[in-house]
């Protein structure tokens, strides 16, 4: 009776505030799709929380009373656009040279079920590093493990093969990969990287090519295509990446300036394919003096890219932020809906074109988390972006790795971890 | 009384033995060690081969730092094996396990082992037969005399000693480990002496009496083990280059387990203070905050910088090479200069001269 009497007490003494509750993650005014796990949040300064949530329409709306104060209800918007059901990321430790344990993981968005597609116990410790998967399709998979015997472990539905890319055609070894849509073809880049570490100031590393080309390893004979306008040596060629009917190749490209990494702006091109072969020359799609274009992703005449002041490694650069391109009239805009004032890098399209998931260094500047973003194809803007949801707030705070190339799947990746080992025995 | 003269043997023996012998190898072990309260270490912690006494190794190790704390643990589980198995040799082989590898995961095997031993007899309805309390007590001393006289486990508390010591600028008591002579019985010593002699200012007046040949006597550059970066981390600190300490720190946690430990994220902590990230630093605390031991002190940390806005800004920034006579050039041309990096400087190019 006296805690009821207490309880009541307290509700009658409540704080009523205008304000939207201060949370993390910061879901207030979020567009999600119908399904995702559940929008679980905490007060951002720590103190307990209550929270009733009731739902009209499409619309649900949380109250949050915190310390005496019932704030402002905030509303959650439900998408009926569907969204692909799982995605496919790495966790690694966001540090420098090395790393202990680093798996490809896939998360069901429906629930907060993650699970490890492949772990680097498979070969030894060595690094394991841009999956990618054709169209979102769970049932093929590539990725690179590196190190002695690595090479690029390709799955085909129950085939699970290791493919060492240098060994055939012209010896380069492939770095990020694009499947083509035909799902014959994957074009690389092929890489050769450095790191330097910064003395001062808050960017402590810069990651930068020395030398870097294109190539396209064909999967019916294991061969390697090539062409000569992509392999040059004046210019860094990199991050390919298909268009939706696979007949253009985007990718970037910058002038081989020598060792000064803020020297570097790579320049968003495209070339043609077809019969596995690339036709004509290269063409200047967009290009800027003074920054530099990463990760071009179309979907629907839209190139959504990664642009930082300089370089090929913008995860580590606070100013990188994704801008969009429309290809048919060649209008650019910044995606400011999507952008902080921390980093924004790697990006990925669902497979109807209506969620981006990409990620973001917002929250403390150095550990990558993934945020969900809804994109409307009529007004061409994004919805406010959520933080992949957990089964506690704070799970995004006290995980020590970063999320790493996201990537949208169609359904669940199967467990292959066994057959991947025995191909490094 | 007379029967239980063994066990009191047993306890007395482990416990003084390991806080005269072990001290900061068991404070340093603790330090290397990580239990948190969040799913990811559950998880990892899973993944791992004898999870359950790594676990319950875990949680015991983040009290290790208290000195006091680590020898009564060690010995209250040694008597836990003796009084569960009833074995004075398996209790022994547990406390030598604990004190060699050094870490208390063995011993709480050894733990389980006498628990499932004891309940085997309780169901058998049998009793192991008790040797005389005289000849209980051999293996003790046998077990007590490996561990006082093995190399290894006195130049591990002098190389944890150094190392503890540095940690904390405490280098009067890093020189009274890394002497002349034990430098010359185990070189790791020499990058910690080489420290703390730059720290007081006197390296390059005492290169030939500690006997510095190299220019890598002074350093660990290139040395890719927790032991290696976690001095290189601490030689930068000095050198006034959070950045580079933290890029070293992090390398130091590559190769642990779950790829941070206590000492890490306290490392991390410092260095971002110094460079005033103070997102940063909430985050380690807040990640500290969730062991039980360190609680308090990362709740105190972030109470002190729980609002305190980022002064970490973006500015043009020379790059740290492998070279470290061109490093401590830059770093002098750059504007940051201690008390360490001109007697290294000099240090350097005496010994790369010879």
């Amino acid at each position: 009776m006296i805690l009821v009497l207490a309880l009541m007490s307290a509700c009658v003494n409540m704080e009523e505030s205008q304000d939207y509750p201060e949370i993390f993650p910061d879901y207030v005014g979020v567009t999600v799709p119908q399904g995702m796990a559940p929008l679980h949040f905490e007060m951002k300064d720590g103190t307990r929380c209550r929270v009733q949530t009731t739902v009209a329409g499409d619309t649900t709306w949380y109250k949050v009373s915190a310390a005496g104060v019932s704030y402002r209800a905030f509303p959650v918007i439900t998408s009926h656009d569907a969204i692909d059901p799982y995605i496919a990321y790495r966790l690694i430790e966001p540090g420098y040279e090395s790393w202990h344990t680093l798996s490809i993981c896939q998360r069901e968005l429906a629930s907060f079920k993650e699970t490890e597609i492949v772990t680097n116990k498979a070969n030894g410790q060595g690094c394991i590093n841009c999956h990618n998967f054709p169209g979102g399709d769970p049932s093929r998979m590539i990725f690179h493990a590196r190190g002695k015997g690595g090479g690029t472990v390709i799955i085909d539905g129950d085939c699970v093969r290791l493919l060492n890319i240098a060994g055939v055609g012209p010896r380069k070894q492939g770095t990020y990969p694009s499947w083509h849509p035909g799902g014959r073809y994957i074009a690389f880049s092929s890489n050769v990287t450095k790191q330097s570490f910064a003395v001062d100031g808050r960017q402590p590393i810069e990651v930068y090519d020395t030398s870097s080309d294109l190539i396209v390893l064909d999967l019916q004979t294991d061969s390697v295509i090539t062409c000569p306008s992509l392999c040059t040596e004046d210019e860094l060629e990199t991050f390919p990446c298909w268009s939706e009917d696979g007949g253009t190749l985007y990718y970037c490209s910058a002038w081989n300036a020598g060792p000064e990494p803020g020297d570097l702006h790579y320049r968003l091109m495209s070339i043609s394919f077809s019969d596995g072969a690339f036709v004509g020359e290269p063409q200047e799609i967009w290009a800027d003096e003074a920054s530099s274009v990463s990760f071009p992703r179309v979907k629907g005449g839209k190139l959504l890219f990664t642009r930082s002041a300089y370089g090929t490694f913008p995860i580590w650069h606070s100013e990188a932020d994704l801008w969009m391109l429309d290809l048919a009239d060649g209008s650019l805009r910044e995606a400011t809906e999507l952008n902080s004032p921390d980093t924004e890098s790697y990006h990925s399209w669902s497979s109807n074109g209506r969620w981006v998931v990409f990620s973001s260094r917002r929250d403390d500047g150095r550990y990558t988390r993934l945020y969900f973003a809804h994109y409307d194809p009529e007004t061409g803007c994004f919805g406010k972006p959520f933080m992949l949801p957990q089964r506690k707030a704070s799970h995004n705070s006290l995980r020590l790795k970063s999320y790493n190339i996201p990537e949208f799947v169609l359904g669940p990746v199967a467990d292959r971890q066994k057959e991947i080992s025995e191909l490094f025995d | 009384m007379k029967r239980r003269i063994p066990e009191i043997v047993l306890f007395v023996a482990v416990f003084a033995l390991s806080l005269v012998f072990q001290r900061y190898t068991l404070m340093d072990e603790g330090m290397w060690s990580l239990f948190l309260l969040s799913p990811d270490w559950f998880r990892e912690t899973c993944s791992l081969p004898l999870s359950v006494s790594r676990a319950v190794s875990d949680f015991l190790l983040q009290f290790y730092d208290i000195p006091l704390v680590a020898p009564a643990i060690t010995a209250m589980l040694t008597l836990g094996v003796y009084l569960l198995g009833g074995s004075m040799l398996l209790a022994c082989a547990a406390w030598l396990l604990a004190a060699l590898l050094p870490s208390p995961q063995y011993a709480v095997l050894a733990l389980f082992v006498a628990l499932v031993l004891r309940l085997a007899l309780i169901l058998l309805k049998k009793r192991i037969p008790e040797p005389k309390p005289a000849l209980r007590l051999i293996p003790i001393v046998a077990a007590a005399l490996v561990i006082i006289a093995l190399p290894s486990v006195s130049r591990r508390e002098t190389l944890s000693k150094a190392e503890l010591c540095a940690r904390q600028a405490q280098w009067s008591k890093v020189l009274s480990a890394a002497t002349p002579a034990a430098c010359s019985k185990d070189r790791s010593l020499l990058p910690y002496a080489a420290l703390a002699l730059s720290s007081e200012g006197r390296l390059s007046s005492d290169l030939g009496l500690y006997g510095f040949k190299s220019a890598q006597d002074l350093d660990m550059e290139g040395v890719q083990s927790r032991e290696g970066y976690y001095f290189s981390s601490l030689m930068y600190e000095a050198l006034g280059c959070p950045n580079e300490a933290i890029h070293r720190i992090f390398q130091a946690g590559c190769h642990l387990d779950h790829g941070t430990s206590y000492m890490v994220l306290y490392q991390l902590i410092r260095y971002n203070i110094e460079r005033e990230d103070f997102t940063m630093v909430r985050k380690y605390a807040g990640i500290l905050a969730r062991s039980p031991r360190h609680r308090s002190l990362a709740r105190k940390t972030l109470e002190v910088y729980g609002s305190r806005p980022d002064g970490c800004v973006e500015k043009e920034s020379p790059s740290i090479t492998n070279n470290p006579i061109y490093n401590l050039t830059m770093l002098y041309q750059h504007g940051i200069e201690t008390q360490v990096s001109g007697d290294l400087f000099q240090a350097y190019m005496t010994l790369s001269q010879q």
